[in-house]
């Protein structure tokens, strides 16, 4: 018998019995569907990790300070960056990066919220995708000034003031501190979905508020590329030379981050693929629960096609294909849909959607071959059946 | 030409040996018209699956047209009996989600012809055995003698050479026993080889030779001086029927 033939006796199998074959589609389809919405999710996350760092440039690298193995600890003032950012003339900029690390309270007569406030420089613009709807951020002059302006999102803004009203220029209190708005900033890319409200002020007036003189840590931009490894070995021994702390400060560059983002992202999918790997067994188990099923009620047809000129290759070819066939469409259903899903949630979550051809292939490639690997032992047994007792079986 | 020399067959069933077959001597010419009859549990069931290449003897030899069955192997088997081999049971053994076409193009299937020759060769069957606009129909849309007129289309299309029929008129009214007999010696008169199981005297009467069983054994072979004529059987029964109404 050809191939071909073997394939449409073995559809007919399965249509024949449309509910049950659907029903046990479906575990290979949950089985697929999870494993491609996993590995989907995993690899926007690294995309958009990898986004990130290309955005902040391969010039660039985030200094800390750190406490060394004597205790003592390095200290990032801003008067310790602007020394750096004179003292060595490769380097393109410094932008402090502070926060206000129990948050902040805004307010305003109308409401009261709470947000992320970030002290920052202007330069902070040309490291990030912020984009503004409305006003200017602020300057250097405001910044060096430690002038209180702040650039808010447009969203807060709105449910500060209310709609329609115009908030540039007007006052918001953030932990009790008057500040004037400046510059309304667009929503920004969210991170795992968690939108939060950030607002940017010059890092003096956040160092004010949390009572320090240090900033939690700056992102140098060093002019050219090969100029990088010099530039960073340079700003940290200047850095110890002007304090007198040895090992007090912390270098990363982006490439650093994004490999150590993708190792945790690269163990979570992992372990979550294999657990949705698990799903796909269990359906794999489903088949060959339902095959059996399907050669005890058809014996009879066995023994039929056997005195007929059936070979037992040919039965144990029919009922191979045919649990081939629950799995393949199984799986064919589970992908579509895992294409689908995975890429509705990565537009959710603000993610770039990644949708890997390899993964497609390869559990679809898993999921034919559980439905092989599952169709043996039922097909083998069909195969197997002794014609005479296959044909007074009632 | 069907040749068996000192057949046996012995089933063990764990506690006790039965021995279904012992050292059976049997020469089926071509041509022939054989009925078969013996009561339960006499041998005719097993010497039909050994006919028919379902089992083999313990003992013994078979040889089909030549060929000694024993160097046989499995698949070599399956395609002797798709080529060489019709089954007709006494229940039909039908496929019953396949209509009356796509049951009898099965052996086909097997003897890997093309579609459209298979429909051609099945439709030839069925309208040879008179159910040309039944090929559509599926075996629960017919009635017991149509279904076995299916099974016989079923047993012909590959132009066997022999028949093997298991009480095929034991499940039918008399009126179909007798149209299902008209078309065996319709088959036999083409030149067909025809092995046929029955306990009815009547029907046996229609064969040719009738040979009968016990315990085993061959006890017993006559030639039918005048068999039935199935045809005249019908008409009698039909009349006789009209009577009784």
């Amino acid at each position: 018998m050809k191939l071909k033939e073997m394939v449409m006796v073995a559809l007919e199998g399965v249509w024949v019995n449309k509910l049950r074959s659907a029903l046990t589609m479906l575990g290979i389809i949950i089985g697929v569907l999870s494993v491609i919405i996993i590995v989907t999710l995993g690899q926007s996350l690294q995309q958009q990790t990898a986004s990130e760092v290309e955005r902040l440039g391969a010039n660039s690298f985030t200094l800390v300070a750190v406490r060394n193995d004597d205790g003592q600890k390095g200290k990032l003032t801003i008067e310790d960056l602007n020394f750096i950012k004179d003292s060595i003339e490769s380097i393109d900029f410094i932008v402090p990066m502070t926060f206000a690390n129990s948050g902040a309270a805004f307010e305003t007569p109308r409401k009261k919220l709470s947000g992320m406030l970030i002290g920052t420089s202007p330069d902070y613009l040309k490291v990030s995708t912020l984009g503004l709807e409305k006003g200017r951020f602020f300057t250097d002059v405001e910044n060096q000034m430690g002038r209180r302006v702040v650039v808010i999102n447009q969203k807060m803004a709105e449910e500060l003031f209310g709609t329609g009203v115009d908030a540039i220029g007007k006052t918001v209190r953030i932990n009790r501190i008057p500040f004037v708005i400046c510059g309304l900033s667009k929503p920004e890319a969210q991170v795992m979905g968690m939108q939060s409200y950030y607002s940017y002020v010059p890092a003096q007036c956040v160092l004010e508020m949390e009572e320090t003189k240090e900033v939690q840590q700056a992102l140098v931009r060093v002019k050219n590329a090969d100029q990088f490894k010099a530039a960073t070995n340079q700003t940290i021994r200047m850095l110890e030379m002007r304090q007198g702390v040895k090992k007090g400060f912390v270098s990363q560059t982006n490439e650093q981050m994004m490999a150590q983002i993708n190792t945790i992202v690269g163990a979570i999918t992992g372990v979550f693929g294999a657990l949705a790997g698990i799903a796909l067994v269990v359906g794999g188990i489903g088949i060959m629960n339902i095959m059996l099923v399907s050669v005890t009620e058809r014996t009879r047809e066995i023994g039929i096609r056997i005195a007929v000129g059936a070979r037992r290759k040919d039965i144990l070819i029919q009922f191979l294909v045919e649990a081939l066939v629950i799995s393949a469409i199984g799986g064919m259903i589970g992908m579509l849909l895992g294409i689908g899903v995975g890429a509705l949630i990565s537009v959710f979550l603000g993610m770039p959607v990644v949708i890997s051809y390899q993964v497609i292939i390869i559990s679809f490639l898993f999921s034919s071959s559980i439905g092989i690997a599952f169709g043996i032992y039922p097909a083998n047994r069909a195969a197997k059946l002794d014609p005479i007792d296959a044909l007074r079986y009632e | 030409m069907i040749v068996l020399e000192k057949v046996s067959k012995t089933y063990d069933t764990g506690t006790v040996q039965v021995n279904a077959l012992k050292a059976l001597d049997l020469v089926i010419s071509e041509g022939d018209f054989t009925s078969i009859m013996g009561p339960s549990g006499s041998g005719k069931s097993t010497l039909m699956n050994i006919l028919g290449l379902l089992d083999r003897p313990t003992e013994g030899s078979f040889v089909l047209d030549g060929v000694d069955t024993r160097s046989l192997d499995e698949s070599q088997l399956a395609n002797l009996r798709n080529q060489k081999i019709g089954f007709v049971f006494q229940n039909f053994n039908l496929l019953p989600r396949l209509n009356a076409l796509r049951n009898v193009e099965l052996p086909l299937l097997y003897a890997g012809i093309s579609a459209k020759e298979r429909r051609l060769k099945a439709k030839t069957a069925l309208e040879r055995v008179g159910l040309g606009s039944h090929i559509n129909h599926r075996p629960n849309e017919m009635s017991g003698g149509q279904k076995q007129r299916v099974a016989i289309a079923r047993a012909l299309v590959n132009n066997p050479g022999l028949v093997l029929a298991d009480e095929p008129t034991g499940n039918l009214d008399s009126g179909s026993g007798y149209e299902i007999m008209d078309l065996f010696q319709e088959l036999h008169q083409q030149g067909s080889t025809i092995v046929l199981v029955t306990h009815e005297p009547e029907i046996a009467r229609h064969t040719k030779n009738i040979i009968h069983f016990r315990d085993g054994r061959l006890v017993h072979s006559e030639a039918v001086a005048e068999p039935y004529k199935a045809r005249d059987r019908l008409q009698l029964w039909l009349a006789q029927e009209e009577g009784l109404a």
